[in-house]
Formats: structure tokens, C-alpha cells, sequence
């Protein structure tokens, strides 16, 4: 029991010494979690969300350009291609189905994106506060029916009306008469979706009419073929169909591409955040080395009094690994609150629990500092053994 | 123990490198003795102290303590014989600065269960036989010993060494210099408990002091001038 005793005061002593390692440790441990967690999180989204296109028609642009703007709202908006083309393309047999996203209008500087429920569905959006619907909230009541970006939802309330001007910096000609009325409000996603407002292309395509507007376009077009086997067949079949030239891309491999990237990004930052790791191990061993010549008066006496080798080795050990487990857990409780943070932010995050992955970092972390703190306590335990 | 011999030195020889710093061709000290051992700095008070605490092991020569072999005992033995048979004092009182005064005087009981008991046996427990040996050590508060041992002065700091090495009934006590921290008064204080506990318990006391005046009441004194021949040797050392 005087050991316990011994090491709780002992801790005490040294605990502003110990404060800055402790931190250091258990700051580079959350970094090294919330750096792991969010490159799960973007692969398991991206996943996700390009597993439900497996292409995407535009007008000709890089590919790359036309995918993130597409699935993540990254970038500018393609150019825009005409309706006939996703016409034909409805009426392919090899599609499921077919999302047509028209990204032309605004309403007060607000995008105004004109789709199909099953865009909706796609990007995984739902509803949080809406009128006469039912699962995700998401199924348009009527063509004129409007859900309204999260970032929308203190200037307008379901049940209000809205209107939509024909692009971006519109005159007065270029405003729509036609109302439509908002249905709900869609939860957060992070990104510019959330300044968005989505109205059934059906609807779109019917105020422009009644505006005048002979001509009918959209931006790009999504489709979903019954079987994976056919994708680049119709890819070829799209690219050489059309008068108008198209892009025609598969946004998984075009994701694929760019994982690459991310996944040297976050290798690059993992690795950085192990350095801190290391570093602030290391410091732990530094102060624990110093603090040998200084402890050798104490260990003597304590070997005088009848203290074992093997409990003064212990002492040695338990600080350390206390330390050690201490940071650990505060890294872990740190990286909890930051992933809560950054949920607010980048809802993305939230989409994804603690991977396993994690406890495996957790565990190799732990390791490696006790063994960094094995050794002094080794040390400790040939003094001992000689005094 | 009183009758038989508690300590016995023969061709006692240490030597840090190539330099000798023992040379005892001969020492008794018998069980229940109190023996102050006088010599200046650098004399070897300090390694024959170490020496009997098996701290140091000797190159050559006979160091028997409470009948064990100094040079052949074993680590165990070794350690058991500390926690249970000596009371040590150290020249610079060694206390563990971040456990109370208190918890510092009490050390040897919490290791050893002889001391504690023996403790106990004296005056019912442990901390009544601390709190006895620190008012003989004329300290004004005895009852203020919670606070951590590295913020009291130096002087109080040698009482609770010395109270440290008391406590328990200890067979064998050795005190480096254990009044050097103090005042006339103090040293006297100091010097009359170490006598007047280890005769009451029939303890063993051996004392180191550079100090050559106003040190009464031991059965014994000796110099290290005549004793360890080491010096006279060299004659590097000047007293």
C-alpha cells in the first residue's frame, strides 16, 4: 500500500512536468484519430454516394470537375446540355432510371436546382422539418413543391412561397411568375447543397414555359444502369450518339482517382501526427530519464527501508504507463468532442462511429510507450538490485 | 545480542579505483554499545558507515554485522537485515521530499513488519511511538508533521531522520553526522535521544562526527586517525 502511496505523491510531485507530455500525447492522439476518422468518413460518403450513379452525362468539361460538382456541389456548374438528350437517354433500356439536374435558376442569389425525387435519394439528402410527405421526407407533394437548404431555414418556413429568376444576376424580365411553395427543410450536408433549393424539374420545366422560354435544358444528367456489365458499353454508345458532344463519365473511377490523392494527403498528415506521437512519447522518456539522477537518493533510501527492486522497477513503470494511459484517454475524449465539432461543420463526419481501425492506433500507441517506459524502469531495476 | 559482538571488522581494505579509502585492520564493537567514531572530512567515516550498511562491498577483509558476512551475505538477506535490524541516519538526512514527515518517520514500519511491531509493542501503534520519539527530539509541534518533508528547515529535517532510523527498535543504529544541521541545544538533544533509546532497547549506536567537542555520555570514542590506516598511509588527507 506505501508504494501505491508513494507513487500517487511521487505523481503528484512531478505532475507540472508531466502536464506538458501529457498534453502534448494526448493532443497528437486526437489529431491522429480525427485525421483517420475523417478520411473514413469522406471514402464511406463518397462511397456511398457514387455507388448510386454509375454515370453521369454533361457537357464536355473535365471529367473530374463534372463529378464533384455533380455528387458534392464542388466547383462551378457545367454547361448546359438540352432536354432531348435526356429524353433519349430515359429511354434507354439498360437504365434504371434517369435523374435530370437543371442548376440554372436562382431565387435571390440562392441556387435554384430543378431534379427528380430520385436525385434526392442519391445524395442521400433528407428532410428535417416538412409538410405531407413520408420516409426521408423528400417525395415532392406537387410540382410545385420546394425543400429549402438547411441554410435557408431562418429566412424562409415551410408553407411560404417562393419565386425563381431565370440565372444568376437576374433583371426583372428574367423573373418567373410562378410560385412555388416550400415543403420542408433539408437537413445539413455540409456542403453548398445546403444553400440550394429543390424543385421538381417537371415544374421548373413548366414555369419556364409559362415564362416563355421555348428552349429546355439541363445541367447534367444521372443514370443508373440494371447492370454494372453494360457501363462502359453505354458510355462508348452515349459519347458517340449525340450531335451535341457530351462527356460521359463513370464517377467511381473518376472518385477512385482522386482517393488516390486524398489518400496521400492523409498519409502524409498521419504521418505527422506520429511524429507528434513519437515526440511527445519521447518526451515522457526524457523526463522520466532526467528525473533517474535525481531519484537515485530517494531509491537508495527506500532500498534501506526494505523496498523490493521489483517495487521501485514498478514505481518506475506505473508513472509512465499512468501517464501514458491518461493521455491516451484524454486523446480519445478529445477526438470525440472535436468529431462533435466538426459534425456541426462537416456533417459528413457524423456518418461514420469510432472504426476499429482506431482501436488498433490506440492500442500500438499504448504499446510503444510502454515499452519506452520499460526501459528506465529496467534501469531502475539493476540500481536497485546493487544498492 | 548485549554480551556478543555487534559489529567486527578484520584487514578491512576498500579502494575506490587504485585509491585506498579502508584500511581497518581491526574493529569490535559489542551488542548494546554506544560508540562515536571522531575524524575529519574525507577520513572514511561515511565508507565504514557504508560498508556496515552493505551499501559498499569491501575488495578484502572480514565485515560482520549482527552475525551476518558483509562480503558473502545474500541480496535478500541483505535487504531483510536492513528493514528489520538498522536504524541508519544520513549525513544529508535522505528524507523522500514529497511524502509527509510524518509518512518519512514511519517508513521502516510500513516495509518491515518486525519494526512495526516492536513499534507497536512500545507504544500501542505505530504513530503514538513516532509522535514519543519526535518530542524527545524538541520539536514545538509534534503534532504538525502532515506537511510534505521537503518544506520543513534542515535541522527539522534531521530530527525526523533520526526518529526514521529510531523507530521500531532497530538492533543497529548507524548516524552519519547526525546532528550537523543543529544548534548547540539541538545537537545536545540529538545525541542524549540516540544514546538514551538504543540503551533503553539495548540497541547498537554508532556515530560519525567531525565534530571534536561538547559530544558526552558514549561508552566509546574513536579516531579515525588511528583506526583506518588508509589514511595515515597516503597522508593525503589533512584533518
Amino acid at each position: 500500500m506505501v508504494i501505491m502511496k508513494i507513487m500517487r505523491k511521487s505523481l503528484g510531485q512531478r505532475a507540472g512536468r508531466s502536464t506538458i507530455s501529457i498534453l502534448a500525447l494526448a493532443f497528437s492522439v486526437a489529431l491522429l484519430l480525427v485525421i483517420s476518422h475523417i478520411h473514413e468518413a469522406v471514402r464511406s460518403y463518397a462511397r456511398q454516394v457514387s455507388s448510386e450513379a454509375d454515370l453521369i452525362v454533361g457537357a464536355p468539361s473535365q471529367p473530374v470537375h463534372l463529378v464533384l460538382y455533380s455528387l458534392f456541389r464542388i466547383g462551378p456548374p457545367p454547361r448546359v446540355i438540352p432536354w432531348e438528350v435526356y429524353e433519349d437517354i430515359a429511354g434507354l433500356k439498360e437504365a434504371e432510371w434517369v435523374a435530370p439536374v437543371s442548376t440554372n435558376e436562382s431565387h435571390r442569389g440562392y441556387t435554384v436546382t430543378g431534379s427528380t425525387g430520385r436525385y434526392m435519394d442519391t445524395l442521400k439528402l433528407k428532410a428535417v422539418n416538412f409538410i405531407g410527405s413520408s420516409g426521408a421526407g423528400t417525395v415532392f407533394r406537387n410540382d410545385l413543391s420546394a425543400f429549402i437548404g438547411s441554410e435557408l431555414a431562418e429566412e424562409y418556413h415551410p408553407g411560404e412561397t417562393l419565386t425563381i429568376a431565370n440565372g444568376f444576376s437576374p433583371s426583372l424580365k428574367d423573373e418567373y411568375q410562378t410560385p412555388f411553395i416550400i415543403q420542408g427543410v433539408l437537413m445539413e450536408t455540409g456542403t453548398s447543397l445546403d444553400n440550394n433549393i429543390l424543385i421538381p424539374i417537371e415544374g421548373l420545366r413548366k414555369t419556364r414555359k409559362a415564362h416563355g422560354i421555348k428552349s429546355d435544358y439541363i445541367n447534367f444528367i444521372l443514370i443508373k444502369l440494371k447492370h454494372r456489365q453494360s457501363l462502359f458499353k453505354v458510355q462508348q454508345a452515349l459519347k458517340s450518339k449525340y450531335q451535341v458532344p457530351l462527356e460521359v463519365v463513370i464517377p467511381a473511377l473518376e472518385l477512385e482517382k482522386l482517393g488516390h490523392y486524398e489518400r496521400m494527403l492523409n498519409n502524409v498528415f498521419m504521418a505527422m501526427s506520429f511524429i507528434i506521437v513519437l515526440l511527445s512519447l519521447m518526451m515522457i522518456f526524457f523526463n522520466l530519464s532526467a528525473g533517474f539522477a535525481e531519484r537515485k537518493q530517494e531509491v537508495e533510501l527506500l532500498r534501506m527501508v526494505g523496498a523490493r527492486p521489483w517495487q521501485l522497477a514498478g514505481l518506475t513503470l506505473a508513472e509512465p504507463v499512468l501517464q501514458i494511459i491518461f493521455a491516451l484517454f484524454s486523446g480519445v475524449v478529445l477526438y470525440k468532442v472535436s468529431t462533435l465539432f466538426l459534425g456541426g461543420w462537416i456533417p459528413v463526419v457524423n456518418s461514420i462511429a469510432l472504426p476499429v481501425g482506431h482501436l488498433f492506433w490506440l492500442l500500438l500507441l499504448f504499446l510503444l510507450g510502454f515499452l519506452i517506459a520499460c526501459l528506465p524502469a529496467w534501469r531502475m531495476y539493476g540500481f536497485s538490485k546493487r544498492t | 545480542m548485549i554480551g556478543s559482538q555487534a559489529v567486527s571488522i578484520h584487514d578491512l581494505e576498500q579502494k575506490i579505483g587504485e585509491t585506498e579509502i579502508l584500511n581497518i585492520p581491526e574493529l569490535a564493537i559489542t551488542a548494546g554499545e554506544t560508540v562515536c567514531i571522531q575524524g575529519g572530512n574525507g577520513s572514511g567515516k561515511t565508507a565504514l558507515l557504508r560498508a556496515l550498511m552493505g551499501l559498499t562491498r569491501c575488495n578484502s577483509g572480514d565485515v560482520i554485522v549482527l552475525g551476518n558476512d558483509m562480503r558473502r551475505i545474500g541480496a535478500s538477506s541483505l535487504e531483510r537485515l536492513r528493514a528489520d535490524a538498522i536504524g541508519f541516519v544520513f549525513q544529508h538526512y535522505r528524507l523522500v521530499p514529497y511524502l509527509s514527515a510524518f509518512d518519512n518517520i514511519l517508513l521502516p514500519c510500513y516495509f518491515s513488519s518486525k519494526r512495526k511491531e516492536e513499534a507497536e509493542r512500545r507504544s500501542e501503534t505505530a504513530a503514538n511511538d513516532a509522535f514519543r520519539l519526535i518530542r524527545k527530539l524538541s520539536l514545538k509541534d509534534p503534532s504538525r508533521l502532515s506537511k510534505d518533508a521537503a518544506n520543513y528547515s534542515a535541522g527539522q529535517q534531521q530530527r525526523f531522520a533520526i526518529a526514521r532510523a529510531l523507530v521500531g527498535k532497530p538492533q543497529l543504529v548507524l548516524a552519519d553526522e547526525p546532528a550537523s544541521a543543529m544548534d548547540s541545544n539541538g545537537k545536545k538533544a540529538v545525541y542524549q535521544l540516540l544514546q538514551d533509546e538504543c540503551r533503553a532497547s539495548g540497541a547498537t549506536l554508532i556515530c560519525t562526527t567531525h565534530d571534536e567537542n561538547s559530544i558526552d555520555g558514549f561508552d566509546r570514542y574513536l579516531d579515525m586517525k588511528t583506526l583506518n590506516l588508509a589514511r595515515e598511509r597516503e597522508n593525503r588527507w589533512s584533518l
